[in-house]
């Protein structure tokens, strides 16, 4: 079953995408990369540090392994920061995309949306395809997608904190509301939170700390994609309705002694 | 001798200084997925060799790092 989807201007066929911070080390990443079936990682933008030349590995591995590279502004607290970032990010790796964060603060990590409203217009109109990290708020959402960007992706909780999906409804309503894929960025902790995302209609999900702080990694990357693959074909099957009293499976007709 | 700001560290330089000299210095001659910044401005790597770095100038030079 051919079942890809398009951002960006890029047609994948995984619906995961997948930070590259926090593994236990550089090999563990790549193996996880690897079983999650992501097409696309993410990377932050720093300053390079002089002798360790471990940027240059990272983007050539990246590279060279055949990921798509999506650039983030995450550490950004303004919108003026996040634009200057989101530019240096374009220079650095030749791609127009970005992954629009702006924060409020470092307790939440929680977007700052009248920032991020501010950055994602500026953005756009400089050319850039933004992929705004922000919450589950129907109504930016509408906003951000009014402005241009080419899907919206708002938390399912807080970053880092694998809590799971925290407002299915909004996530729903944000889906209905938006003719732009849904991507639900961080928050995710598990398997089957992958898979309930999935099975609310959400387009995909890019996530980090679920694979990366597991005991293993490479079998939560597995996992995950394998929920990913339930979770979306469980939505394309339609599920049940729910019903408040029970519904015998087996006929009521025919029962003997009676 | 002027003063400048590479990466937010203080630093003396002989003469004003092409952008591509610091580059080579700070992050390697292969300086593929460098992007640099000069008072809050990118600039090209095309225009690394032209542009130089003047009293007061603050630089940026930034690359990928592992983030989400």
């Amino acid at each position: 079953m051919s079942d890809t989807w398009t951002v960006a201007g890029h047609e994948l066929s995984s619906r995961l995408l997948l930070g590259t911070s926090r593994y236990p080390s550089r090999q563990i990443m790549l193996e996880a990369l690897a079983a999650s079936g992501t097409q696309v990682a993410t990377v932050a933008l720093r300053r390079v540090k002089p002798d360790t030349g471990d940027h240059e590995n990272l983007y050539k591995v990246l590279r060279d392994a055949g990921y798509l590279i999506l650039p983030n502004t995450a550490g950004c607290f303004t919108a003026e920061d996040a634009v200057l970032t989101a530019q240096l990010a374009r220079e650095a790796l030749q791609t127009d995309w970005i992954k629009l964060e702006v924060i409020a603060d470092h307790d939440t990590l929680l977007p700052d949306t009248e920032q991020l409203l501010v950055a994602a217009e500026r953005l756009t109109t400089d050319g850039f395809q933004v992929l705004p990290y922000t919450n589950d708020d129907p109504i930016v959402a509408r906003k951000l997608e009014q402005i241009g960007c080419p899907a919206v992706m708002p938390l399912a909780a807080p970053i880092g904190s694998g809590l799971g999906v925290r407002n299915p409804h909004n996530l729903v309503l944000m889906r209905d509301a938006l003719s732009v894929p849904l991507i639900v960025d961080a928050g995710v902790g598990t398997a089957s939170d992958v898979a309930i995302v999935f099975e609310l209609g959400c387009d995909a999900v890019l996530l980090n700390s679920a694979v990366a702080k597991a005991g293993d990694p490479v079998g939560m990357a597995r996992a995950i994609h394998h929920a990913a693959v339930a979770g979306r074909e469980a939505f394309l099957a339609r599920r049940m309705p729910r019903k408040l009293y029970a519904d015998p499976s087996s006929p009521s007709e025919g029962l003997p002694w009676q | 001798m002027i003063e400048v700001k590479i990466n937010g560290e203080p630093r003396r330089l002989a003469a004003p200084t092409p952008l591509a000299d610091l580059v080579a210095a700070e992050a390697g001659h292969d300086a593929e997925g460098v992007a640099v910044g000069l008072n809050r401005r990118v600039i090209p790597r095309c225009e690394w060799e032209r542009v130089n770095v003047n009293e007061g100038d603050e630089v940026e030079i930034i690359a990928p790092f592992a983030g989400g």
